[in-house]
């Protein structure tokens, strides 16, 4: 009676810890396996940071289709995830490298979003000044700064989800916004 | 002023005292280019592109898709929508009933959507309840985080990272689970207080009905009047009636924190322990008791029969070597003796629920 005490198979005893990182972990597992609901999940959880990292380097215009396709190559490419608890870190890479295709295929039309925010009569002139100067940043503050600003991830939750240290993400977010609030004139 | 700052920068929940002026005004004027709620996104069958929404194209920057690249997108998007159809994208309502509630970055006015993946929050003045679909309602006490894992109408789950819950279900069994750091709660069709500390230690009251918690192969039943205290390394502990006598629950307090895990050895004073307990006990305490049969090994087991015994005779079928060698089908029968409920009954919440 004391072995199955204690000798219960550990997948049981994870299951029902489940601390939230243990729940992705799970998810992660589940969707590489097929599982289409916890892929759903993931999307869920995930699609804040993969917008905000594609806003850091695309037009705003383009973001909410590029994050459809980022999702869409990961799901394709899941099998190939080595690492299960670094989905995160693997998505993000994913999400920079769709970016960086972008421009090389369209560069061309990629510094208008301006014109296009006229004809949508979206964002006004000193939300589109703000984004202007967060995406003048350098890359790692860019990011992490439209994380917590635009997508309203607090600093924990970027550090969990991007997969780098918290005190990275805490580098980042203050020496990027001391270097924005002086672009702003507001240091 | 710069401490608070960066505080505010790093995690806004954790700040103390008023945002930062600047940040928070940043924070508004860039919220219009935030991210659409994705469990908000509407899921008609066979429309896969609304799971992922496209907007109309705004310009010729795409390279050409070929047809081939094209059909795998729609396979794929189709496969994801096939999923979205059957897993748990309905939000539950989350309403303040005092304070300042939060769903992530936003204060709770009258009402707001809680989704899974979303953690309600309060503060040390704040309330919230949360509607459990169309089975129940949980109201969630002040200094409290609760993450909403799976909500459908007639079924879902809570992980209550820390704080205290009052859930009051009026499902079947199984239908409503809330995770803890220490283990899972299983409603059986009750009421029940849950407490969690920040630690992950906690205690779990039962007002109305029955509860299972479990931590793996570990397994509490507890019934209406009964406590549960959990442990964030061993889990569930042994379950016990609150008007039981103090030296009672002392004995039993030190009993469970002695109970070998399989990192430890046993504790020299676990024997001791648990005559205390066995001296102490009432006849109330035999469900109690009955627990203690699966936490306990060889002459020890052999002493719970004997006193469980006393205030329950074994059944016929139960005897003193089948229980010392641990079969579970004499435990099973020895708890219907016990007047509570039979095993067929509080042993359904295993089984797998059909609308699952």
């Amino acid at each position: 009676m004391d072995s199955l005490r204690y000798s219960e198979p550990l997948e049981q005893s994870q299951e029902t810890e489940l601390p939230p990182r243990v729940v992705e972990h799970a998810d992660v597992i589940a969707a590489r396996s097929g599982d289409r609901a916890a892929f759903g999940r993931l999307y869920v959880r995930y699609l804040p940071m993969v917008h905000g990292l594609l806003l850091a380097h695309v037009p705003y215009t383009h973001v909410d289709d590029l994050a459809q396709e980022v999702f869409l190559q990961a799901l394709r490419k899941l099998d190939s995830l080595r690492d299960t608890s670094a989905f995160g870190g693997w998505l993000a890479t994913i999400a920079r490298n769709r970016a960086h295709d972008f421009f090389r295929g369209a560069r061309a039309d990629s510094e208008l979003p301006e014109a296009l925010a006229a004809k949508t009569g979206k964002p006004d002139p000193e939300a589109l000044a703000a984004l202007a100067a967060i995406r003048r940043l350098p890359e790692a503050y860019r990011e992490t700064l439209i994380l917590r600003l635009v997508e309203g991830m607090s600093g924990p939750e970027i550090a969990a989800r991007t997969g780098l240290t918290p005190g990275s993400v805490r580098v980042n977010l203050h020496r990027g916004m001391a270097q924005l609030r002086e672009m702003l004139g507001k240091g | 002023m710069k401490d608070m700052r960066d505080d505010y920068l790093w995690d806004p929940m954790k700040a103390g005292g008023s945002p930062d002026e600047e940040i928070a005004r940043l924070e508004k004027l860039l919220g219009r280019f935030r991210s659409p709620d994705a469990s908000a996104l509407p899921l008609p069958e066979g429309a896969a592109v609304q799971v992922f929404p496209r907007r109309a194209s705004h310009g010729g920057w795409r390279k050409p898709v070929s047809i081939a690249a094209a059909a795998v997108l729609i396979i794929a998007a189709g496969w994801i929508t096939l999923s979205w159809q059957g897993s748990p994208t309905d939000a539950w309502r989350v309403a303040r009933l005092e304070g300042s509630p939060r769903v992530g970055l936003h204060v709770i006015g009258e009402t707001l959507s809680l989704r899974p993946g979303q953690t309600l929050e309060t503060d040390s003045s704040s309330r919230a309840r949360i509607d459990v679909g169309e089975i129940g309602e949980v109201e969630v006490g002040p200094d409290s985080r609760v993450q909403l894992l799976e909500a459908r109408q007639k079924n879902g789950s809570l992980s209550l990272e820390q704080g205290t819950i009052q859930a009051v279900i009026w499902a079947p069994p199984r239908c409503f689970l809330v995770r803890t750091p220490s283990a899972v709660a299983v409603d059986l069709g009750c009421r029940y207080t849950l407490h969690v500390n920040p630690d992950g230690d906690g205690w779990m009251r039962v007002t109305t009905g029955w509860v299972a918690f479990q931590k793996g192969g570990r397994e509490s039943f507890v019934p209406v009047g009964a406590m549960c205290l959990i442990h964030h390394d061993s889990g569930p502990e042994t379950p016990f009636y609150e008007d039981s006598p103090k030296e009672f629950q002392k004995a039993l307090a030190s009993f469970d924190a002695s109970i070998p895990n399989p990192a430890k050895q046993p504790a020299p004073n676990q024997s001791g322990f648990l005559q205390l307990v066995l001296h102490f006990a009432r006849p109330r305490d035999a469900f109690t008791l009955w627990h203690l049969l699966s936490r306990s090994d060889g002459d020890d087991r052999g002493r719970v029969f004997d006193r469980l015994a006393q205030f329950i005779p074994p059944p016929a079928g139960v005897t003193r070597e089948g229980i010392l060698a641990g079969d579970s089908h004499m435990e099973d029968l020895w708890w219907d003796a016990l007047g509570l409920r039979d095993t067929e009954w509080w042993r359904e919440w295993k089984r797998d629920f059909p609308s699952k």
